[in-house]
């Protein structure tokens, strides 16, 4: 598993603010980093890296959501579904390498016609899931790797909602009027 | 942002305030994981996997060494919470198996039995009782 990215340029007495921008800038980097080209093909690793980075990058665009009212919900949503994509892909990995295993134990023990079929049935099924799932990934990706995307989220990261209300001193009601000119 | 006493929030002032939240969700999940509930189990090991991106985020305002410890246990936890969560896939997944292939002799089903689940489940138990991350926090 890829390690994070250092968070770098920040310190403890910075405004909160701008950790955030640092934070998110820095997981949009690293999520970008493992798959950079959709039309080649994403190699096992390549996936889980992106998968375990944009669940860091969701899970830090959570943290920091308050700084950013309603400006990270896309960016969140977005995230989710790819990596409900990825989950799903990765449950499917796992089951067919379990079934797999069971078939060659069947086989070995001369299990019935109708058992071996049914798992076969059952991976030949698996591997067309895993295809339309991948087709539905990459759809999404070269959204999200598209040129205007990325500078569109760019902009969103590096403007948090950092308006401070400051209150106005109050009228100062004993300063006396200065005289009205002459002539 | 401003903290509750007016003043411009600082990055120390989030970090605190993050892993507050997290450590409050932890223990929210600490009775049902403890039972042995799947979702709390899970549920439990997201937070693991959130605080770990904390630390990582926000790694500037912890001192090394308490990064390191704290670091440590998440990861124990999330290790056991991950061996109690892979059988309860395996139990699903062989569920599937079974119900399209019944087989009286299949010895499929009998490696993940109950007691291994509890097995693993006892380690849980364990790391609450020494948890460095629960007492970084406070």
């Amino acid at each position: 598993m890829a390690k994070p990215f250092k968070v770098k340029k920040t310190s403890p007495d910075d405004a909160a603010e701008i950790a955030a921008v640092r934070i998110l800038k820095t997981r949009l980097r690293e999520f970008y980093s493992h798959w950079p080209d959709p039309d080649e093909p994403p190699s096992a690793e390549q996936l889980h890296n992106q998968r375990i980075s944009g669940k860091r990058l969701r899970y830090s665009a959570e943290t920091v959501r308050d700084l950013y009212p309603d400006r990270l919900a896309l960016l969140i949503d977005l995230l989710k579904r790819q990596q409900d994509l990825l989950g799903s892909m990765q449950d499917i990995v796992t089951q067919q390498a379990m079934i797999s295993t069971d078939l060659s134990r069947r086989r070995g023990s001369r299990a019935s016609r109708t058992q071996i079929a049914t798992l076969e049935s059952l991976l030949s099924g698996y591997n067309s899931r895993h295809s339309q799932l991948f087709t539905d990934l990459v759809d999404i990706w070269r959204g999200m790797t598209q040129k205007q995307f990325r500078d569109l989220l760019r902009r969103i990261v590096s403007r948090p909602n950092n308006r401070v209300k400051r209150q106005r001193a109050a009228p100062d009601l004993t300063a006396t009027a200065s005289p009205a000119p002459s002539g | 942002m401003l903290t509750t006493n007016g003043q411009r929030e600082s990055t120390q002032d989030l970090a605190a305030k993050v892993f507050a939240e997290l450590r409050t969700l932890l223990l929210s999940f600490e009775e049902g994981a403890l039972k042995g509930d799947v979702e709390s189990i899970h549920d439990m090991r997201v937070t693991t996997r959130r605080f770990r991106v904390a630390l990582s985020n926000f790694a500037i305002c912890v001192p090394q060494e308490t990064r390191q410890r704290v670091k440590t246990d998440v990861n124990q936890l999330a290790d056991t919470l991950g061996k109690v969560r892979d059988i309860d896939v395996m139990l699903d997944s062989l569920t599937v198996i079974e119900e399209l292939s019944p087989s009286p002799g299949n010895p499929s089903s009998r490696i993940f039995t109950p007691a291994s689940r509890a097995a693993a489940n006892t380690t849980n138990r364990a790391w609450f009782d020494t948890c460095e991350v629960l007492i970084f926090v406070s």
